[in-house]
């Protein structure tokens, strides 16, 4: 693992493509063990859950600044990844259809914010990436992977005040971009 | 937009969301000089930034996506194993958790089953326990429109789940509509769901959740019921400290089919499903809910409790006419919403609004009672179900106004009320009172006995028979004097006690607890014999008595005991005297003598007139069988307990005249043989092998070992014959080994070594492997430790010492290995030790061997030295000493020795010849085998040894 993350640092991108099913196994296998059993009104905390793929992944003491902020993108690109692709996989089922389902007395009346579309989101941010790449990872390190201004910063090697206005700028073009559909 | 052009949007837009609003437009009229359309992109972007800059994209929105994404367990659970369970997809989902279709890994066939994840909130361990106790009690419940619970358990991380029947289907409602079902067939199919209801509350289960969702409709039109009792195991722990909130939620979830005392958070009773299913009913009538659209579920749960439903009929009108606002005029809906109004007026409209009372007495009593009524009226009979009485108008209005009314025109009221109410309330008393004792003993007798013979359904039955003694009790305090009812209460506590702990049924080891139940019992029957003139309840006090002494003995109580069932005899043999020949009495008066040859009397076994008595009670109970076998000569059971009294009284007779002992034990195999001639049952034939196995023991002990072998292979054959019947069974595959190694042992002794060592081979290559797969592993240890010494003593007759030695220290080495656990291992280790001398001896290890003797003397010294001395270890120490004698006499007639060490050898072998002869004859009747154990020397072979060293030593004179 700190192999792979040094290579990929030091920039061979195959060490990426290794990283990436390693991470994502983490995730899940950490995310299953915080769901399975636990109550149903849990709410996971993807960045508690990231932090702890990363310390089982990597044992922290050992490691390098470095490694840590290109761990952190790899979880964040993953962690979008995951839920883009279970976002696909339920909207396949729902047209998949035809079968009788259970009826259940759902617990709609218990959640506050309507869910957010991830796949109009993930459509959205690759084409702010092709308008600005930089704006593209700050999303994906503050959002996906619920990095904090400062982590972002040092991550990208940036100033938090940049990371900041990057940020608010690059959620309204987002917002503006899936709220009304709008052509920017 | 191009990148280019977006980096000049972007930096507009932060800058202009730095400065003053008011300063914006003129910094934008400036910064874009005049290019409108950049200017028109930043100005839509300022009008967003604040939505966006807010809730858009913040944690939450992370955490309820992440959470859907992996909570969602089609990730997680889709493809995994869960216990046997192999999850295929997931098929529905709610508050307490998923429901997955999955099937059975290792069966064949592939069938689904409905796996559900119970994931309530609240204490998982109160979850639990409540889970295991109920799921018991749900799997008993089989009936054809009610989906089965198969199974249930946790998986690896502790997460309850549930096993169902798989039903694809319809919710009721849904299927009704979408078939079109007429009026009749609509009440049909309630009917059936009614039934299904009924005959769970039959067992006192109560749904709790009865909505359209868990009725569904198959495609053969059969309704299902699901989700039977779950809503018990999930409801969360009252006490516990989320509770309150939790329990508000859960109950605010699905106000729309609770009862108003399931959403007030009161006990629940069959009433319960009752109204649920009144307003299934309701709904499938009318079409719509009986309750108003209501914003919010607190409002709904208020008018659960507080607001009156329309009459299905009116609402239906009412439902019909919005629907004919929306589309004009009114239409074919109309007028079939007016003709359906019809049918409904009047009978039907009362009989959902009964159902649908607040107060859970005011409703239908039974589900049973519902149905009735809307059988009623398919059958154009009137229904039961009236408008509310003027009365309960009255008492309606009184309780709504308690405070305007003048306390003068209340006490009026009631006053008059008071009377009627009384009269009314009586009657359904006495109806009630009827199904809760029809209900209790259906229970206490048809369900405790179905469930009888379920393995681990012995906490299942405690419930049952409490549940339904507490019934009976109340119902025994409000009508004392009801002999009827007191003889069914004495029953259930005789049922409760046995389940509680009674140490001859499987239970739950509450040895006090069934005692307590006891003695209720006998006391109620002392009550019923003193004021009935039945000679029945006579006996049953009988009968009463020598459960408690039977009980108060399991329990080491000797002395009261005894007193108990001096009592029953005394009961039984005057009843015997009235009236001879009763077979129920004869049964009852050898149970008591058998009970009390059981219970004992002071100083038994060791003292000779405690013994004679004993033997006297057991030969009473013979004598008594003996006349019920010549009543009743084809009847199994009664053979059977006579010829289990003729084996007690051999058992007995064995420790001093085996000859004797011979006698009962050939009598009671002819009877048994008899027995599974009459029965088919294969534990009758196990008897009879039982009895030839045992009565080979008795010619081992004699030393008559021709007959022992004749007897051991007759015992052999009969289960090698059940083994082939039943390849599985584990007792039967145990009882061919230990019958291979019976006849091996005996046969060594007529000198068959070719066939001994063929059947202690076979025998210990069953044993062996039974003992690698058993349950029980230390008894079935100890098993082939004793088959491996058997072993080893035939090696070393076979003359392949080291064979034995190796056999025989893998047994020692279990036994030691279980050394702390009692002193009868502890004789097996010194038992062993012998064996290992004997094979050391003939191996040429002559110091080995000495020091096995030795060994084996010290662990059984203390148990000698002490009166009265352990028989087998009396058997092993003489064996120890003749071993040792033995050693030295071979040294001294080494041709080599100085004459002076052989005469020291020569007397040394005297001395423990001696000694081994002294041990003998502490023996009272010596037999050929331990008691408890292997095969041993022969005391006359000591006495001609004795002689022919004291010979040898004054030859050297």
């Amino acid at each position: 693992m700190t192999d792979l993350l040094a290579r990929w640092s030091s920039g061979d991108a195959s060490a990426r493509d290794a990283l990436v099913p390693l991470v994502y196994q983490e995730l899940r296998r950490v995310a299953r063990k915080c769901l399975v059993g636990q109550r149903s009104d849990h709410t996971l905390q993807p960045t508690a859950l990231v932090h702890e793929a990363y310390l089982r992944l990597c044992r922290a003491d050992s490691m390098e600044w470095q490694n840590r902020v290109h761990f952190f993108a790899v979880a964040s690109q993953v962690m979008r990844q995951i839920l883009v692709d279970h976002a696909r996989a339920r909207t396949a089922a729902k047209r998949g259809g035809g079968v009788l389902k259970i009826t259940f007395s759902d617990d709609l009346a218990l959640r506050r914010k309507p869910e957010l579309d991830v796949l109009a989101l993930d459509e959205a941010l690759k084409r702010l990436s092709e308008l600005d790449a930089r704006q593209g990872q700050i999303v994906e390190l503050r959002f996906f992977g619920g990095l904090s201004v400062e982590e972002t910063s040092q991550t990208l090697d940036i100033s938090p005040a940049t990371t900041k206005r990057e940020w608010a700028t690059a959620k309204v073009w987002l917002y503006r971009a899936m709220k009304r559909g709008a052509e920017i | 937009m191009n990148p280019e052009r977006w980096q000049r949007v972007k930096n507009l837009l932060a800058r202009a969301v730095e400065i003053d609003p008011a300063e914006r437009a003129a910094y934008l009229d400036d910064s874009c000089s005049g290019d409108v359309s950049l200017r028109q992109d930043v100005e839509n972007l300022l009008l967003d930034y604040d939505a966006a800059n807010s809730e858009f994209l913040d944690e939450s929105d992370l955490a309820a996506l992440a959470s859907s994404a992996l909570a969602d367990h089609e990730n997680l659970w889709i493809g995994r194993r869960v216990g046997p369970y192999q999850i295929v997809e997931q098929i529905g989902a709610g508050g307490m958790g998923e429901v997955y279709r999955a099937f059975r890994a290792d069966d064949q066939y592939r069938k689904e089953v409905a796996l559900k994840v119970v994931r309530a909130g609240g204490d998982s361990s109160f979850i639990l326990s409540r889970f295991k106790t109920e799921r018991q009690i749900l799997a008993t419940l089989d009936h054809p429109n009610i989906a089965r619970l198969f199974d249930g358990g946790t998986t690896e991380e502790g997460v309850p789940y549930l096993v169902m029947e798989l039903i694809e289907g319809q919710p009721i409602t849904e299927y009704c509509d979408s078939h079109q079902l007429s009026l009749a067939d609509r009440l049909a199919l309630f009917l059936q769901v009614c039934a299904a209801v009924q005959y769970a509350h039959q067992r006192l289960i109560i749904h709790r959740d009865i909505k359209p969702g868990n009725i569904l409709v198959t495609m053969e039109g059969v309704p299902k019921l699901l989700d039977f009792g779950i809503a018990k195991i999930v409801e969360v722990k009252p006490d516990s400290e989320i509770s309150e909130r939790t329990l508000t939620m859960f109950r605010l979830l699905t106000p729309q089919y609770a009862s108003p005392e399931q959403v007030k958070g009161e006990p629940i009773t069959t009433a319960s499903d009752v109204y649920s299913l009144g307003v299934v009913l309701y709904e499938l009538l009318s079409g719509c809910s009986p309750y108003p659209k209501l914003n919010s579920a607190s409002q709904l749960a208020q008018f659960v409790c507080e607001g009156e439903p329309l009459k299905p009929s009116v609402a239906l009108m009412e439902d019909a006419g919005r629907a004919s606002t929306g589309t004009g005029a009114p239409g074919p809906q109309m007028a079939n919403a007016d003709k359906l109004a019809r049918h409904l007026k009047g009978d039907l409209d009362n009989i959902a609004l009964v159902a649908l009372r607040k107060e859970p007495q005011r409703r239908y009593s039974s589900v049973e009672q519902f149905a009735e009524d809307i059988r009623r009226y398919l059958g154009n009979l009137p229904v039961v179900a009236r408008k509310d009485t003027a009365g309960y108008r009255i008492s309606k209005f009184l309780t709504r106004h308690k405070a305007g009314v003048a306390a003068v025109t209340a006490i009026a009221a009631i006053l008059v009320l008071g009377f009627i109410v009384t009269v009314q309330e009586a009657r359904i008393a006495r109806r009630r009172f009827n199904d809760v004792r029809s209900l209790a003993n259906s229970l206490i007798f048809d369900v405790h006995d179905s469930i009888k013979d379920l393995p681990g359904s012995t906490p299942a039955k405690k419930i049952i028979v409490e549940r339904a003694l507490w019934y009976l009790n109340v119902l025994a305090q409000e009508s004392k004097g009801d002999l009827g009812l007191q003889r069914e209460l004495a029953s259930g506590y005789e049922r409760l006690g046995s389940v509680q702990g009674d140490y001859l049924e499987n239970n739950l080891g509450d040895n006090q607890g069934t005692l307590e139940s006891y003695r209720k019992a006998l006391e109620l029957r002392k009550q019923i014999a003193a004021s009935s003139p039945d000679w029945s309840d006579r006996l049953k006090m009988a009968t009463g008595y020598r459960l408690v002494a039977h009980q108060l003995e399991g329990n080491g109580d000797h002395s009261e005991a005894r007193d108990a069932i001096g009592r029953a005899i005394k009961i039984s043999e005057a009843l015997n005297n009235q009236k001879p020949n009763n077979l129920d009495i004869l049964y009852e008066l050898s149970f008591d003598y058998e009970v009390s040859a059981a219970v004992g009397y002071p100083g038994y076994p060791g003292d000779s007139v405690a013994r004679e008595r004993v033997l006297q009670d057991y030969r009473r109970a013979l004598a008594v069988n003996e006349i019920a076998v010549r009543l009743n000569p084809d009847d199994v059971r009664t053979l059977y307990r006579y010829s289990v009294d003729l084996t007690d009284i051999g058992i007995i007779l064995e420790a001093s005249d085996a000859r004797e002992a011979l006698k009962y034990y050939e009598r009671s195999l002819l009877i048994d043989q008899k027995v599974s001639q009459l029965s088919p049952d294969p534990r009758y034939q196990r008897s009879v092998a039982i009895d030839y196995g045992t009565i080979a023991s008795v010619y081992d002990d004699l030393g008559d070992y021709p007959r022992a072998v004749e007897n051991n292979m007759k015992d052999l054959e009969i289960y090698q014959d059940l083994v082939n019947k039943d390849a599985k069974n584990f007792l039967l595959r145990r009882g061919v080994a230990i019958a291979f190694m019976n006849t091996a042992a005996s046969s060594v002794r007529t000198g068959q070594i070719a066939l001994a060592m063929e059947y202690s081979n076979r025998g210990l290559e069953i044993m062996r492997e039974l003992a690698a797969t058993a349950p029980d592993k230390s008894y079935q240890q100890r098993k082939l430790a004793e088959m491996q010494v058997i072993r080893g003593i035939i090696l070393t007759a076979a003359n392949q010492p080291q064979a034995a030695i190796a056999e025989i220290e893998h047994a020692r080495s279990i036994y030691e290995s279980m050394y702390n656990a009692g002193a009868s291992d502890q004789l097996k280790v010194a038992a062993a030790d012998v064996k290992l001398g004997e094979a050391e001896a003939k191996a040429g290890h002559e110091q080995m061997a000495a020091d096995h003797f030795q060994e084996a003397l010290g662990i059984v010294r203390p148990m000698i030295t002490k009166e009265p001395a352990d028989l087998d270890g009396l058997y092993f120490a003489a064996d120890a000493y003749s071993g040792l004698a033995e050693l030295r006499m071979r040294a001294a007639q080494r041709p080599a020795e100085t004459a002076e060490k052989r005469r020291a050898d020569l007397t040394k072998a005297q001395a423990w010849f001696s000694d081994s002869l002294h041990t003998w004859q502490r023996i009272q009747h010596p037999y050929h085998t331990a008691p408890h154990s292997f095969q041993v020397g022969d005391p006359a072979l000591v006495a001609k040894q004795l002689k022919m060293a004291e010979a040898a030593i004054s030859a050297t004179h």
